[in-house]
């Protein structure tokens, strides 16, 4: 699959604190793509840098497979449609907020007004196009930046958090756009979230971003606690993890799902994270059987479809969930 | 107090029976103070939303000389610039000394560092998502710098008012760059202390009342751009 973004080694720091530290990441093209993660964890900076409105400490981005020059250039930015986290409409008439872009593009009044008319029919936003932006809802304001990012028909939009602050009918319209996106396959859409399910639910590719760096997806598994480095454990809850004796601080203690073993009875193996529980809930997505499991914390397990089937697993059925310390992250 | 309640009926007559040489005064200072602010705002708004705009080495030094200069003494930017513009200055030449010019150049470098600064101020209060907004939608600096007049065009009008009424009320520059000649460069300032030092109270109290009118005015519009903010 064609990379829209391939960054590299990225890094960017707020006053000497590392808020991004992302090795290696792709963006697929003309695919929907989750950024999953806390508030705080770097999302918005990393939309930031997407959007060549920051340039990165260090690192490199391939842009449609050019080195980009990072931020400075207007023809760049140009390129992409950038919903941020709350988004800012100026002080005039929503039709000349969703406009306003293709008036910095040199746009003639008449070519405008039939473009913004035309998104504005597409996202049900005809009725609002002479108000004054000042007093839209946080849904109606949504969906303006939305247009206003949409009239100028970017390869690519970036929509950082775009479903918070948003009442149940614009919730679903948003979803329902991205949906719409995600069959036609004709932009790049990325959307943050920390909504784990609807990241799930709407994207063709998601990831984790957690303190900076980019982990694979995972549905759960991600868990707050504290790390006693003197026997290598990791508590959270009444669940204790034993941790690689690598690691040396953290708060977070991550595990793929991928990386659980579900068995009906205890393993008689090296591994030493031994949990027992009951399924609570199965599911399948692309093939692979999804479950999650009530042990002393709710954990997530990937499984093939064979093995679910080996196993006999139903719903509600006791099982054991395993993994070895070495597959365990604590960040 | 008989004195002073007739010199204030006279020049109540003086101004209501609009008196040509008071209003002549007043439109030399309404004039030069209008052309002052005009050429200040050129330069000190665009100036102070670039401040705004971009990060450079010493820009809190010059936030902090501007500071000072708003507190500038009138009599020491006339005195500087007489030094410029009398015959044996560096641009005596272009004999300005004693012309409505002068004192237009006087005034223009008095309100320039307010008007800076008080655009500073007004293009800080803008919301702080206007900027990466602007930038994301593609807006050159130019453009940006338009979305910034236009979210902040009430706090701007502030800023140039504000310029406007220490122009208008100074008195050392036009009294050292005008040398107040009557019909020419005579201002309500200077005409105020010259008719008050000859002893014309009633005329020179005419002149005060509509200054303090103007300085009325000018307060009343500043209060409303900030209320419209």
């Amino acid at each position: 699959m064609e990379s829209l973004y391939q960054i590299s080694g990225l890094a960017f720091s707020y006053s000497g604190r590392k808020v991004l530290d992302l090795d290696e990441l792709h963006i697929a093209r003309n695919r929907v793509t989750a950024v999953v993660g806390p508030n705080g964890s770097g999302k918005s900076t990393l939309f930031d840098i997407l959007a060549f409105l920051r340039r990165p400490d260090a690192g490199r981005i391939l842009f449609r497979g050019s080195p980009a020059p990072g931020t400075g250039s207007a023809g760049l930015r140009r390129q992409v449609g950038y919903i941020q986290q709350k988004p800012y409409l100026m002080k005039m008439p929503v039709r000349d907020n969703i406009g306003l872009g293709l008036k910095f593009r040199g746009a003639a009044r008449a070519d405008i007004d039939s473009a913004v008319n035309a998104v504005a029919g597409e996202l049900g936003l005809g009725p609002l196009l002479e108000r004054d932006a000042g007093k839209l809802s946080g849904g109606e304001i949504q969906k303006v930046a939305l247009a206003r990012a949409l009239v100028l028909q970017p390869e690519v939009v970036l929509m950082d958090e775009p479903f918070t602050y948003l009442d149940e009918g614009s919730l679903h319209d948003i979803e329902e756009w991205i949906a719409g996106q995600r069959t036609s396959r004709e932009k790049t859409i990325i959307f943050s979230t920390h909504d784990r399910l609807r990241a799930q639910s709407l994207s063709d590719t998601s990831f984790n971003l957690i303190n900076g760096r980019a982990y694979p997806f995972s549905s759960g598994n991600l868990f707050s606690g504290a790390l006693d480095v003197n026997d290598n454990t990791f508590t959270s809850g009444n669940a204790r993890f034993t941790v690689p004796e690598s690691v040396k601080s953290g708060h977070k203690l991550f595990i793929d799902p991928k990386h659980l073993v579900v068995s009906t009875e205890r393993l008689s193996s090296s591994m030493r994270n031994n949990f027992s529980g009951t399924i609570t809930s199965m599911s399948t997505v692309n093939g692979e059987v999804h479950l999650t499991i009530k042990a002393e914390v709710t954990f997530h397990a990937v499984i093939t479809r064979r093995a679910m089937d080996e196993l006999n697993l139903q719903l509600g059925n006791p099982v054991w969930v395993s993994c070895k310390s070495s597959q365990i992250s604590v960040i | 107090m008989d004195y002073f309640s007739a010199a204030f009926s006279a020049a109540l007559s003086l101004i209501f029976s609009f008196d040509r040489e008071v209003y002549t005064v007043v439109w030399t200072s309404l004039h030069i103070s209008i052309v002052a602010v005009a050429l200040a705002a050129l330069f000190g708004i665009p100036l102070g939303i670039l401040v705004v705009l971009r990060e450079f080495p010493g820009k809190r030094l010059l936030q902090q000389v501007l500071n000072t200069l708003m507190a500038l003494p009138t009599v020491v930017v006339g005195l500087l610039l007489y030094g410029l513009l009398t015959r044996q200055g560096a641009l005596g030449d272009l004999g300005l000394l004693y012309t409505i010019n002068a004192i237009i150049i006087g005034q223009t470098l008095l309100i320039l560092p307010i008007i800076w600064n008080l655009s500073i101020a007004a293009a800080s209060s803008a919301d702080p998502r206007l900027l990466p907004t602007s930038q994301a939608l593609g807006a050159s600096v130019l453009q940006q710098g338009a979305m910034y007049l236009n979210e902040v065009k009430f706090a701007l009008a502030a800023a140039m008012t504000a310029g406007f009424g220490r122009a208008i009320g100074e008195v050392g520059i036009a009294m050292m760059l005008g040398g107040n000649i009557e019909g020419f460069t005579r201002t309500m300032t200077t005409a105020i202390a010259l008719e008050t030092s000859k002893g014309e109270f009633e005329f020179a109290l005419a002149l005060g009342v509509l200054l303090l009118a103007v300085a009325f005015l000018v307060n009343f519009i500043v209060q409303y751009f900030q209320s419209m903010d």
